[in-house]
């Protein structure tokens, strides 16, 4: 996408040819220079299903082994996880920083798998926003992480997109540069290959899905760019084991039935690939990034700070009023509601105090309550013993006369005995 | 040796063959028997096929039974299928092989692990399975029992996408709820995306997940130890490659001055029947020509009866609290003590032991006195 640049409409501007070499000509050199020393920055997220070959296709591409365990099923959310990697080839130095969507796809519910990753690149987005609005801002050495390019896998069934890829996708195409590869494509025969890429590129175009557009307007890679569209999306295979075909090692995977190479371009499109990502547009990937995706983020960003560029008089706001009007709308905010947060305290202390004070009468009351009971407890208590002392003299006073009678009737018995038994005898000596 | 029954050939034996003879009783025929009356009987087999969209189920089913059962198939597009729910569908043939006639009915379940939601996806398949049961249950406790459909799932070929790295929670979610109620079988489809390194670990994850979670696959029976030698060897192969990788096709190919079934790459030819290549030989031999008999066996005698089992008891369970309720099936009454009686039966033991005391109390009384 060509850059408009905006000139004053009243000036003319007119095309003078020189007549000796001025030597302006070599801008270019100066800016590939000061890039080259600077060394250049590549952020890519893969997004795809546990299996699916991401990090090897990584290892194949960059020929090399960047080390990363395999990682489980049993993963209950979407997480991604960064890795940034020194590459060096010739004197370019790269930073590249690949991005892996862990426990994609394998959830049952799997719903809210997009939002992790919609969050990873509006963090990233919001990063450099944050760096861009300092006072203080060092944006020449700012390591961008930014996303420039998306590689989505599409797991090759035969069919057609999974439910899963039509919304992840849909959700990304605004954010990122997607491109569309099929994974692990040695396992579509040929006939059903072109059947499967059609497939897919008509529900993509069907539902609306955004995805990377090869640049078709600079003439050196415009034709390169048109053929390899065609071929969207790619059918990759990677291998990071090399097979001796021929008298030449190659990267290959080794079946009992044939040798897939992944550098022929009969056997897959992992050349078309590499030269797309890397070789041609790569440096077009960045600028995408950063003009399209992120200005969009931006706007919408600063839009809903109620940021506006101009104001409803059409005269242009500056940032530094906004900002102002904003912090001390802020500011008011918060003083309210430390005011409400003291008011709310307030009550609820004095409340406490009248439940506090409602209780403590309560006991008085019961104390006294207690007390009372406890007297007349008492009191009854020693009625009681009162009769009881009472009785018992009662007793042993009847007890003393009983025995006084009793003795008296004893003395008087016996003189009856003895009477009675002079009276007696006569009798018993006839018995 | 004893003179009760006894062979008589018809035709003129030689003296030595004679003693044999006049052992042999005869019912060695009966396999002969069983055989006649099971041609003339014909078979039926009902076989779910489940897994994820495009793994290659109905291209296997057409290789296994040379038929082709899908002639019009509609597949839904990515945006059908974000909120799709899982169908039953049922498609019977009926093929004859040598006389032999086989009602083979395949149940497919389109839509299983497609959605983007597949919580319980599993559902509706558990289901059908179940009302199967249900249907056999009420069929054989009626009372007219001569024509009784089997619908019943014998055999479930469950199939493991190859592009993970073992099984995914909808796999092992699936095979939980259906592994005490159909036999399943475990296969890793379109076997071709793996060269054989990565078969064997794969197996090898599989069946270490398999016993992890505690899931009970169809288990190979046993061979008797009086087989000969070379059935042993193939039963024991078929043991260790278990789960199948399996490669399905559709097409046949010229390879090697052959015609044979394959799918065709630039890199070369792969034959399904190719014992090198793929599983599929061992699953088509295991599937139909040595264990198709015993996975009925085994749906009937053990899925079966657990579900009968489990029915039976829910039912009586229920009597007892709600007397009212009409059984379907006629169950014997359980011999349970009457509440009634057991209550008297109570009262009466107090009284006694009252009595008793009270015997006592009079008798200390009159020591006392």
């Amino acid at each position: 996408m060509a850059v408009a640049v905006g000139r004053p409409s009243n000036e003319e501007l007119r095309n003078l040819s020189l007549s000796g070499h001025v030597g302006f000509d070599s801008l270019p050199d100066q800016l590939v220079n000061k890039s080259t020393s600077q060394g250049f920055c590549f952020n890519i997220l893969c997004v795809g299903e546990t299996g699916i070959g991401k990090s090897t296709l990584m290892d194949t591409l960059f020929n090399t082994k960047f080390e990363s365990d395999p990682a489980t099923h049993n993963e209950p959310g979407v997480r991604l996880k960064a890795r940034s990697y020194e590459l060096q080839e010739s004197n370019v130095r790269l930073k590249l920083t690949i991005v892996d969507t862990v426990g994609f796809g394998d959830q049952i519910n799997k719903d809210d798998s997009y939002k992790p990753i919609v969050e990873y690149i509006d963090a990233q987005f919001e990063a450099y926003l944050q760096e861009e609005l300092k006072i203080k801002r060092s944006l020449f050495n700012y390591h961008d992480t930014r996303i420039h390019a998306c590689l989505y896998f599409i797991a090759p069934t035969g069919h057609s997109l999974k439910s899963l890829d039509l919304v992840t996708m849909k959700k990304l195409d605004s954010k990122v540069n997607i491109i569309p590869i099929i994974a692990k494509a040695d396992t579509i025969a040929k006939n059903e290959l072109h059947k499967f890429k059609s497939k897919i590129m008509s529900e993509l175009v069907s539902n609306g899905v955004q995805i990377y557009q090869f640049p078709t307007d600079e003439e050196t890679v415009a034709e390169i760019n048109a053929t390899m569209s065609v071929h969207l999306p790619f059918a990759v295979v990677g291998s990071t084991e090399e097979v001796k075909i021929g008298n030449k090692m190659a990267k290959a995977r080794q079946y009992p039935w044939g040798v897939v190479q992944v550098e022929n371009e009969n056997h897959c499109d992992f050349v078309k690939l590499r030269e797309m990502l890397i070789r041609v547009n790569m440096e077009d990937l960045r600028e995408q990034t950063h003009t399209r995706h992120y200005e969009l983020y931006r706007r919408c960003k600063l839009e809903e700070m109620g940021f506006k560029d101009t104001d409803p008089d059409s005269k242009p706001f500056s940032l530094q009023e906004t900002y102002e009007a904003k912090r001390n709308e802020f500011l008011g905010e918060l003083q309210k509601k430390e005011e409400e947060m003291r008011q709310m305290f307030v009550m609820r202390v004095k409340e406490k105090e009248a439940e506090l004070k409602e209780a403590e009468k309560e006991l008085h009351e019961k104390f006294d309550l207690l007390k009372r009971t406890h007297q007349e407890e008492k009191k009854k208590v020693e009625d009681k013993k009162k009769e009881l002392e009472e009785e018992v003299n009662n007793f042993q006073k009847k007890k003393a006369a009983a025995q006084l009678l009793q003795s008296q009737a004893q003395q008087s018995g016996a003189q009856q005995t003895k009477k009675d038994k002079d009276k007696k005898n006569p009798w018993l000596c006839t018995e | 040796m004893s003179t009760g029954l006894r062979h008589k050939s018809k035709l003129a034996t030689p003296e030595d063959k004679q003693d044999i003879d006049k052992q042999y009783v005869g019912f060695a025929t009966l396999p002969n028997q069983v055989h006649r009356k099971s041609v003339k009987k014909g078979f039926d087999f009902t076989l779910m096929v489940a897994g994820e969209s495009g793994l290659g189920k109905s291209t296997l089913v057409h290789s296994l039974f040379l038929t082709d059962l899908y002639k019009e198939r509609k597949l839904l597009s990515a945006e059908e299928r974000i909120s799709q729910t899982v169908e039953i569908l049922k498609h019977t043939v009926d093929i004859e092989e040598k006389g032999v006639k086989l009602k083979l009915t395949i149940v497919d379940t389109p839509g299983f692990g497609d959605a983007v939601n597949n919580s319980e996806c599993w559902k509706p398949i558990t289901d059908y399975v179940d009302q199967q049961f249900e249907q056999y249950f009420r069929d054989e406790s009626g009372l007219n029992r001569k024509n009784i459909q089997d619908n019943r799932v014998h055999c479930c070929l469950y199939f493991i996408s190859p592009f993970g790295h073992g099984l995914r929670p909808v796999d092992v979610g699936f095979m939980k709820a259906l592994h005490e109620k159909v036999n399943i079988v475990p296969l890793i489809a379109k076997a071709d995306c793996l060269v054989p390194g990565e078969i064997r670990k794969l197996k090898e994850r599989i069946r270490e997940e398999i016993d992890k979670f505690g899931i009970h696959v169809y288990q190979f029976p046993e061979c008797d130890s009086d087989e000969d030698e070379d059935f042993k060897q193939q039963d024991r192969e078929l043991k260790e490659s278990a789960p199948f990788a399996v490669i399905g096709s559709n097409t046949v190919v010229e390879a090697k001055g052959q015609r044979v079934r394959g799918r065709l790459y630039p890199w070369g030819i792969v034959e399904v029947e190719n014992q090198a290549h793929c599983d599929f030989v061992k699953l088509r031999n295991m599937l139909i020509r040595t264990h198709m008999h015993d996975l009925k066996d085994v749906t009937c005698d053990v899925h079966y009866e657990n579900y009968r089992a489990h029915c039976i008891q829910q039912m009586t369970s229920k009597l007892t609290q709600d007397s009212r309720m009409e059984s379907p099936i006629p169950i014997l009454p359980l011999p349970t003590p009457d509440a009634e009686t057991e209550k008297l039966i109570r009262m009466k033991d107090e009284e006694l032991r009252r009595m008793q005391e009270m015997l006592q109390k009079m008798k200390q009384q009159m020591q006392d006195q």
